[in-house]
């Protein structure tokens, strides 16, 4: 294809400027056609309470520290105010970057625009990518910096040998940065550490590079580390691990139908390899590469290649999936471009008539998926162009006709509610209390007053203390109310509320007339 | 070292055997979980109707049948040795021989023309696990022995010498099996062009291909002659009405009621909703779109040899895509377009994949075996864990769907005082009632799918066409009251009529299973 007359020349750079049209396009249109879901709340609220107040002491934010600095910075660009559709724009910048570093890092292992072309596609149309790029939450920016340390390494690997030390302390700077978004990428760095002593054994260069790929990892996460251990041990404890382990006991009592168990997690793992179309034709050119490789008898070489780091990638990508428990099908995010890089890999090795027939089938999967995702997606970019069909706009508009009913006196005072995006984005109050939305509540009824108190959450019993103190302005629960948002319900109709239903499957209590 | 050698022969020969033992018996149970599966749906009613309403009257000029006339005979065959008793258990029994049937061909003719084992069972197994395929072969329906019949002409006309290809007995065969085709659905009707094109093909203009065009054309005439003294019979008016008027009566009614989201979403009704239903079903839905994917890139690793294809005599390309093409026609000159109608697409794409395989070196074959067989085990992986439980049941007759509607529908009929029981039941559910022997209206005997469109006729025509419209039950039910009446719990507009009939004339109303209201006469 490469040879061919088109694709050499201008044609090719148009088929390029095509394919980035589109994948632009369709992460737009993704982003913008999406509303928001209970994640988004912790990230908004902690992006934007961050302007007043301490992370961790003051309110719950259940990650490693850095995201809500980031969100916090972008939210203040526009001074606070419609946090969600600021958040959306963001979030479309991050991924426009990632698919830009995914692209790169494509070309960079494979050496071939057009299979990097086809699998940027393939990327764009894989379901997994498309359900966590519409949200506020720290997939994408944790990603992007791990990508970010494998591009500077295999560049400059590739470029020179000479400044190893430099090129080990960057990646370390940016794997640090990974781990202080997001906790489970504290597997990125044995990407890098264990491919480092398989090259060099246990020698003194080793040492010095494995102490400078340090060094920058723990200059990074020197701020998270302070942020953390500030308000205590215990709360940073809570935050980043006690919580989850919590969570865990509630999915094991509360729900049904999880991926708790590793058999579970095996299953449903096996599930959405092969029970999801683009997941399916992943795994396909997945099997195919392994075929080849078997069947050209291609060596690996360890030292100095991007070999066993993709691998490696690949494994901690499977690993993010694996770990967490229950198991989600988004937390394979780094999985499959982590696939999708080994198979470049591999690529960069085969026979010219395996490279030509890996490169045939990729452009099948990417035609099949283009054409498969395009029967929807066509309607979805058309409304990609009007701004007032966007899922932000749809909700922004819905909840301030209604928040104009509040009365101008009680407009200072927070709402209550497990979804603090919403009245945030009209730029109302909330309790700092329930900052993390329905997480806490979740398993709040564990812990001990004190331990409420030390964390800065509070439990559904306290509810009505924490409200009779210091009265909402309004009530925000979802249509379909969940047993954390009753106390919330009982309050808003023992103190004479009135309920407004919103389009989009809230309830909205509000105090318009005298206070009883 | 030779030992050794006839070692490994016999255990690869064995472990190949085993694994297409495997391979049968996997096709065979998922076929066989069909006869497990589903309640009937509107579809069924009209053929079980029909079939079993032939022994005492006659069809289109008593009953309405909207398709070519030979599939009721051949469902009224298989009813009467069991004396007309559990219809819809034989049915679907029938049904499942069909698709074994089907998948018989299929790989015979994979076999053919692939010149791979492995290829045409690994196809099988993609063929057996996609949803077009696993919907088909649930419904009491004429969709698959005009596919059966299809695959059979194929089969007989491969079978033998390379070339010539034709024959004055392929020709009659052949013939024989698209006029039966013809006259069990009208859809297959541009089938004979199918086989034209291989005739011209082999023979060019020629006195041959004369003959073997007149040999055809006769034999599927003859085949055809029962049906058209059938059709003849009862005139022009109910033929025109039964084959063809009730679908675009049936296509302006969709029209009317696109607006209505319900019937939006379902239905493709304009040119564009075609299209773009076309692509959601084939390369959205996984199973559809992993059938179809190795057609795409075994030509897009053929390309070059395509061209060559379509003119070089012994492939049989350009047969087979006629028949890709006439698939496609199938889809979209119906309106509105379903995903079912897709079907002689999906086996068609799967042949022509199979003859670039045969055209291909045997490296480039090997390249396809291996991406045919990922997807075939892909598939099985995808759909082991509700396999493993619907097999389950597969093995209880006691848990089959049709024994359960078969339980239930006795304990209903039960209900029915023996004053009333020599009646019939009021129901556009006719196959429910029939499974347990209880007579039905022969004006309902199409079920809703002429209560729909009854409105758009006068009552002359409908009393012509032996139907009625929802208006006219009370005069029915004056002559010959029913003994009972069952409608959706939730009434569709045709038997809204019905419920008021019920409740006026004090029938007593019970709940039957999910989705379903009875009213007996008291």
């Amino acid at each position: 294809m490469t040879n061919n007359r088109f694709f050499g020349g201008h044609g090719g750079k148009i088929a390029l400027f095509l394919i980035t049209v589109y994948s632009v396009l369709i992460c737009f249109s993704v982003i913008m056609s999406q509303t928001y879901i209970h994640d988004d709340n912790m990230y908004v609220a902690a992006g934007i309470l961050l302007a007043e107040k301490q992370i961790y002491s003051d309110f719950t934010y259940l990650q490693t520290p850095y995201m809500p600095y980031l969100y916090n910075l972008v939210f203040r660009l526009n001074d606070y105010s419609r946090p969600l559709l600021v958040g959306k724009l963001f979030k479309f910048f991050l991924s426009v970057i990632e698919l830009a570093l995914i692209y790169l890092l494509f070309r960079l292992l494979s050496g071939n625009k057009w299979l990097s072309a086809s699998f940027l596609l393939i990327l764009v149309n894989n379901r997994i990518f498309r359900s966590i790029i519409p949200y506020i939450r720290n997939y994408d920016l944790a990603l992007i910096l791990a990508l970010g340390a494998f591009l500077f390494y295999f560049y400059r690997r590739r470029k020179s040998q000479g400044r190893l030390l430099v090129t080990y302390l960057i990646t370390g700077v940016l794997s640090g940065a990974a781990i202080g978004v997001k906790l489970t990428y504290g597997l990125i760095p044995l990407c890098f550490l264990i491919p480092l002593f398989i090259e060099y054994r246990f020698s003194s260069k080793s040492w010095r590079l494995f102490a400078s790929f340090i060094s920058g990892m723990i200059m990074t996460l020197i701020p998270a580390i302070v942020l953390t251990l500030r308000p205590g041990p215990d709360v940073g404890y809570f935050n980043n691990i006690g919580y989850h382990s919590l969570n865990v006991s509630w999915v094991m009592t509360e729900v049904t139908e999880s991926s708790v168990y590793f058999h579970e997690k095996l299953l449903y793992f096996l599930n959405i390899f092969t029970c999801v179309q683009s997941n399916i034709f992943v795994l396909l050119i997945f099997i195919y590469a392994i075929f080849v490789s078997v069947k050209e008898k291609i060596s690996v070489r360890y030292s100095n290649s991007p070999y066993p780091v993709i691998l490696l990638f690949l494994f901690a990508g499977l690993l993010m999936f694996f770990l967490p428990t229950p198991s989600g099908d988004g937390y394979l995010y780094a999985a499959i471009p982590a696939t999708l890089m080994f198979i470049c890999v591999l690529h960069g090795k085969f026979s010219e008539t395996g490279k030509k027939r890996v490169l045939m089938l990729s452009w099948t999967v990417a035609a099949v998926l283009v054409l498969g995702n395009g029967a929807l997606d066509h309607k979805m970019m058309n409304t990609a162009f009007i701004p007032s069909a966007w899922g932000p706009n749809k909700m922004h508009e819905s909840i301030q006709t209604l928040a104009d009913y509040i009365p101008e006196e009680q407009r200072e005072q927070p709402v209550a509610t497990l979804h603090s995006a919403v009245p945030l984005e009209i730029g109302m109050n909330i309790y700092t209390e329930f900052s993390s939305g329905e997480f806490t509540c979740r398993i709040a009824h564990i812990l001990s007053k004190t331990e409420l108190d030390r964390y800065g959450i509070t439990a559904p019993r306290y509810i009505l203390s924490l409200l009779g103190a210091d009265p909402p302005s309004a009530i925000i629960v979802n249509a379909d109310i969940s047993r954390w948002e009753e106390t919330f319900m009982e309050y808003a109709e023992t103190h004479g509320y009135d309920d407004f239903y919103t389009l989009d499957g809230y309830i909205f209590y509000i105090r318009t007339g005298e206070q009883e | 070292m030779k030992m050794t050698g006839f070692v490994e022969t016999f255990r690869g020969n064995r472990l190949r055997r085993f694994g297409v033992t495997l391979a049968v018996v996997y096709c065979v149970l998922m076929c066989f979980t069909t006869v497990s599966k589903v309640i009937p749906v509107r579809d069924d009613n009209m053929y079980i109707s029909s079939a079993v309403l032939l022994e005492e009257y006659t069809l289109y000029d008593e009953f309405a049948y909207l398709q070519t006339p030979y599939m009721p005979y051949i469902y009224n065959a298989m009813f009467k040795p069991f004396g007309y008793g559990r219809p819809l258990l034989i049915g679907k029994i029938f049904k499942f021989l069909l698709a074994m049937g089907i998948l018989g061909l299929t790989y015979v003719l994979i076999k053919k023309l692939s010149g791979s084992r492995g290829i045409s069972l690994a196809f099988i197994l993609i063929m057996v696990n996609n949803q077009i395929f696993q919907f088909n072969i649930l419904f009491v329906r004429n969709y698959d022995l005009p596919l059966l019949l299809t695959l059979g002409a194929f089969v007989y006309l491969l079978s033998g010498r390379a070339s010539p290809v034709w024959s004055i007995r392929k020709a009659i065969v052949t013939g024989v099996l698209c006029g039966f085709c013809i006259g069990i659905k009208l859809t297959y009707a541009p089938l004979p062009l199918v086989l034209l094109v291989s005739m011209v093909h082999e023979n060019g203009i020629s006195k041959a291909l004369l003959r073997y065009f007149v040999a055809f054309s006769i034999s599927m005439i003859v085949v055809l002659i029962p049906a058209i003294v059938i059709l003849i019979r009862v005139g022009w008016d109910i033929t025109y009405y039964n084959n063809l008027g009730f679908h675009l009566l049936n296509a302006e009614w969709f029209r009317e009621l696109a607006g209505d989201e319900v019937i939006a979403t379902n239905a493709a009704i304009t040119v564009w909703e075609k299209i773009e239903y076309f692509i959601f079903v084939l390369f959205r839905e996984f199973s559809n779109a992993l059938l179809m994917f190795p057609l795409l890139f075994g030509a897009v690793l053929h390309r070059k040899r395509l061209g060559v294809l379509l003119h070089s005599r012994g492939t049989h390309f350009s047969m087979f895509l006629m028949l890709f093409f006439i698939g496609l026609l199938m889809f979209f000159a119906a309106t509105p377009s379903w995903h079912w109608y897709l079907y002689l697409v999906t086996f068609s794409a799967v042949i022509l994949a199979s003859v670039i395989c045969g055209d291909m070196s045997i490296e480039l074959k090997r390249v396809m075996k291996v991406i045919i067989w990922s997807i075939a085990i892909i598939l099985i992986c995808s759909h082991i864990e509700a396999d493993i439980k619907i097999l389950g049941n597969a093995f209880k007759p006691s848990k089959w769907a049709t024994t359960q509607v078969y339980d239930d529908m006795t304990a209903l009929k039960e209900l029915v005082p023996d004053s009333v029981s020599m009646l019939p039941m009021a129901t556009v559910h006719t196959a429910l009632a029939l499974e347990v022997g209880m007579d039905i209206y022969p004006e309902l005997a199409c079920g809703d799918f002429t209560c729909r469109t009854s409105g758009m006729l006068t009552a002359e025509q409908r009393r012509k066409y032996s139907i009625i419209d929802p208006t006219e039950f009370d005069s029915l039910f004056a002559k010959r009251p029913p003994c009972a009446i069952l409608i959706n719990e939730q009434p569709c507009g045709w038997e809204v009529p019905l419920e008021r009939y019920a409740i006026e004339n004090g029938f007593e109303k019970y709940r039957w299973m999910d989705g379903y209201k009875f009213y007996v006469a008291n």
